[in-house]
């Protein structure tokens, strides 16, 4: 306890802003934090009393849709995919990995290394996925690593020192050759042909290409030699590479990045931007950053920990401000396809429960991330707001059936004879807060509620998803 | 989110006369006064066409292929026989048989051929239709500047905001999702919804979300909607553009040019040809042939080539040599693609190959230099700088120069 306060403090100190805003209400910190944490909006009941924020917060992270809404969140951060199967990779079983490291908990540390260790078919061992994302390529996978992982743009040095960038290109390709014993194999499956990854003793070699591949200078072979200047053993190099990359006092923006990442899922940026914008001149890290990073390592890597520091900042709890470009405010942030989706599906109780990557078999999760995948993106575009998920929410036969039945629950719940309760109800199950006064009587009378007709609460449902307010996270 | 709003007040918000007041401009230079285009198509080939069976035939050489070259209406050019109905427009079209790029892999070479800057991890650069309507006026019916006809999603407005983000029709032909609002909701029911919801976002405040979703209201509102119902072409029309997604897309890209659209994008995908090269190849032609002709055709005849430029292209070539499944592989080194209207000449071939089609020996046009001439064609100064989100100054094209000899 003393520890979180004492966090929080550092948090709040590290982010001092003149005139900050004030704190906002219970409803508006939980929406926030449902939306962030749980990826979705707060069921009516526990719209209607918010209760204690610390709580909450626990609350959230001991849940499944913690690990739901993580596992896709790292998903994007760590492939730039949602969770399909593609020719090189089975993004469902990556998926399904994640999803059950962050249920246990798994020390942040231990995912990486098992990301790029994992060995196998990726069909069985879901973490081997990672490095099938980018071909067990030794060039892709160092890219890969450098930007997601350590936050640093490494491959800008795989063609050429570049004269401002940090990084030398013998370093990128001393970096690769950790994965020069590192060969991907398919296995056939039936018609299919599964891929997976596997070490073998013989090195392939790492040649540096020429500035211009036009011309074939001499290529000289580049032993695998680490960031930190470290040279493995012989044996295996790529669990040697993972033993480096997780070692604070070797790869000291390895932790830094990972706090960078998750701050910014919760403040729509990061502490220190571009994400992969890391130096090795450490000068340039906002002190806050690199406390939380030290905090990160003392604590072993405990992501709930970390989202726990974050949620329960002062600058987290903040009131919301459109375009807020300090932290004297929560900036407005559309909803994502996920959260949107989920928030439709959540408070209308349109079509099924959501689903646990867990209990699935790879074809049912095909099924629902390709639903997830195809429909919403038909649904809401590929962009957080932009016109195609603008007429999507117009006029998509899903937002429609799910007004549809929204209204019949709220008629449910609250009777046939229609009045303030039901407005009420609407804006909980979709804002998560209760309208004011002023708010219930004008919508009480727009939709001439004495009538008792339950399409005009249809009416109210459809607006209210449309609505600036529910289609943002504030 | 703050961007924008920055973006739209400079841009469109507090001067429209800014955008209409440089559009035809110098830009600092005097050249860009002949700029004429107002409109782009972009025949997206996707997948990457081998350069050597579409427009750098090369029959008789060792992975020259089975197809033949045929005579076009230009005179001395050549194109692979499959093209027949392209051929008869080539006055109209000119190619450039040296475009070279280092980039293989196919979502890098997308986003190459459709940023004109190389990928960077750091920053999301616009797409060419996201320029367009940045740089451009939207039309005055309420039609979204930028329309994206089928194809992979990968299109990105980047830091010029979602309100350069493309409409996108999934595929043409049939009805458009999300136009129509379900029968049963009535006129009044739904203009009840529009005040419900007027009310909800007035008490929220001005958001990019609701800016975004005004628009799309008028757009739904507008009658040039119907520029995207097929069926009011004849029969004869449709036939001719072809009996595919991508020909029905080419036809409603003129009906969207010739109703205001600043760009559209139409995807023929499937050119990733590293099996039976030829068969797919000569399949996808067919495809290409009507739906490319039918548009430049019925473009001139309408008197709207002359404003629209028209690109078609893809990510990369293919390889000269023919691989062991009757393939060929990705070739970035050399390859073509075809431009046409928009104040572009037509008959001309810039730029060639070797025999073989290997490598480029003439006139090496970089990918750069294919878009500040697509910039020059508008009258965009290439040299243009925006400020990323986080600050960083970005132009629209680091550096390269038009292809003059291009320009009519």
């Amino acid at each position: 306890m003393a520890l979180l306060l004492l966090a929080l403090q550092i948090v709040d100190n590290g982010l001092a802003v003149e005139e900050p805003g004030p704190i906002c209400d219970d409803a508006a910190f939980q929406r926030r934090a449902w939306l962030d944490i749980a990826g979705t909006v707060p069921p009516v009941d526990r719209a209607r009393a918010p209760g204690d924020r610390e709580k909450l917060v626990d609350e959230l992270l001991a849940g499944d849709r913690y690990s739901r809404r993580w596992a896709h969140v790292w998903m994007k951060t760590l492939t730039g995919r949602r969770g399909v199967p593609d020719e090189d990779h089975d993004g469902r079983r990556l998926l399904q990995y994640l999803q059950r490291a962050l249920a246990q908990n798994l020390p942040y540390d231990r995912m990486v290394r098992d990301m790029v260790t994992g060995s196998g078919l990726g069909d069985e061992n879901g973490e081997v996925n990672f490095l099938l994302r980018y071909r067990a390529d030794p060039v892709d996978v160092t890219g890969a690593v450098g930007r997601t992982l350590l936050g640093i743009r490494l491959q800008c040095a795989q063609c050429h020192d570049h004269p401002f960038a940090e990084w030398k290109q013998d370093q990128f390709w001393g970096m690769a050759a950790f994965f020069s014993k590192t060969r991907r194999f398919y296995t056939e499956s039936g018609d299919e042909y599964l891929p997976g990854v596997i070490d073998v003793s013989r090195d392939r070699g790492m040649f540096m290409p020429g500035l211009d591949e036009r011309e074939m200078p001499e290529r000289a072979k580049v032993p695998p030699v680490y960031l930190s200047g470290d040279r493995p053993a012989d044996g295996k190099w790529r669990e040697q590479f993972a033993d480096l990359l997780i070692d604070p006092t070797k790869s000291p923006t390895f932790a830094m990045n990972a706090v960078n990442r998750v701050w910014a899922e919760f403040f729509g940026r990061g502490l220190l931007e571009p994400l992969d914008g890391f130096t090795l001149r450490g000068a340039e890290v906002p002190p806050l950053l690199k406390h939380l990073a030290d905090e990160f390592v003392a604590n072993q890597y405990d992501l709930r920990r970390l989202i726990r520091t974050i949620a329960l900042s002062k600058a987290y709890q903040r009131e919301a401000r459109a375009g807020a470009d300090s932290y004297a405010y929560m900036p407005v942030r559309p909803l994502d396809e996920d959260q949107i989706f989920d928030a439709i599906v959540d408070a209308t109780g349109f079509t099924d429960e959501p689903y646990d990557a867990e209990d699935l078999s790879p074809e049912e999760i095909e099924e629902e991330e390709s639903y997830r995948d195809q429909q919403p993106r038909e649904f809401f575009g590929e962009h957080d707001m932009s016109k195609s998920r603008a007429l999507a929410l117009l006029n998509h036969w899903a937002v429609h059936e799910a007004v549809e039945t929204g209204s019949r629950t709220c008629v449910g719940v609250n009777g046939r004879a229609t009045g303030p309760a039901h407005v009420e109800w609407l804006y909980l199950a979709t804002l998560s807060r209760k309208p004011t006064k002023e708010e219930t009587d004008e919508m009480t009378e727009l939709i001439d509620a004495t009538r008792a007709k339950r399409s005009r609460l249809a009416d109210l449902l459809w607006a209210l998803l449309n609505s600036a307010e529910f289609t943002t996270n504030h | 989110m703050k961007y924008c709003c920055t973006r739209r007040d400079l841009l469109l918000g507090s001067a429209g006369l800014w955008v209409a007041g440089n559009l035809g401009m110098a830009w600092g230079s005097p050249r860009a006064a002949r700029a004429t285009a107002e409109h782009c198509i972009l025949l997206w080939l996707g997948g990457g066409p081998s350069h050597l069976d579409t427009f750098d035939p090369k029959p008789g050489t060792a992975g020259g292929g089975p197809f033949k070259a045929i005579d076009t209406a230009a005179r001395g050019v050549k194109l692979a026989e499959h093209l027949p109905r392209l051929a008869e427009q080539m006055e109209r079209v000119s190619l450039i048989r040296s475009l070279t790029s280092r980039e293989e892999d196919h979502e890098r070479a997308w986003k190459y051929l459709h940023t004109g800057n190389a990928p960077q991890e750091t920053v999301t650069f616009p797409t060419l239709g996201s320029v367009v309507s940045a740089e451009t006026t939207a039309p005055a019916n309420d039609l979204p500047s930028f329309v994206h006809i089928g194809g992979y999603g990968l299109v990105d407005p980047g830091f010029l905001g979602i309100e350069h983000a493309p409409f996108q029709v999934p595929e043409a032909g049939g009805e458009v999702a999300n136009l129509k609002r379900p029968d049963w909701i009535s006129e009044s029911r739904h203009e009840r919804r529009l005040k419900l919801l007027n009310k909800l976002n007035e008490r929220f405040g001005e958001s990019d979300q609701g800016k975004v979703q005004a628009s799309a209201i008028k757009f739904l509102e507008s009658k040039a909607i119907e520029a995207f119902d097929l069926a009011a072409e004849s029969e004869e029309t449709r036939a001719a553009y072809g009996d595919s997604p991508f020909g029905r897309g080419a036809l409603m890209a003129r009906r969207l040019v010739e109703n205001g659209v600043r760009f559209v994008e139409v995807n023929l995908d499937g050119w990733d040809t590293h099996e039976d090269n030829f068969e797919q190849t000569r399949g996808l032609c067919g495809a290409l042939d009507a739906g490319f002709a039918s548009l430049i055709d019925d473009l001139a005849k309408r008197d709207l080539l002359s404003k629209t430029l028209v690109v078609c292209m893809g990510e990369f070539g293919r390889t000269p040599e023919i691989n062991a499944q009757n393939g060929r592989d990705h070739w970035a080194r050399a390859f073509s693609a075809a431009i046409a209207g928009g104040g572009a000449a037509g008959g001309q071939v810039v730029g060639a190959t070797d025999e073989g089609g290997f490598e480029v020996t003439e006139r090496p046009v970089p990918i750069q230099d294919l878009f500040a001439t697509m910039f020059r064609c508008f009258g965009f100064d290439p040299k243009k700088t925006y400020r990323t989100p986080n600050g960083r100054p970005i132009k629209l094209v680091e550096s390269g120069r038009a292809v003059e000899e291009l320009l009519v």
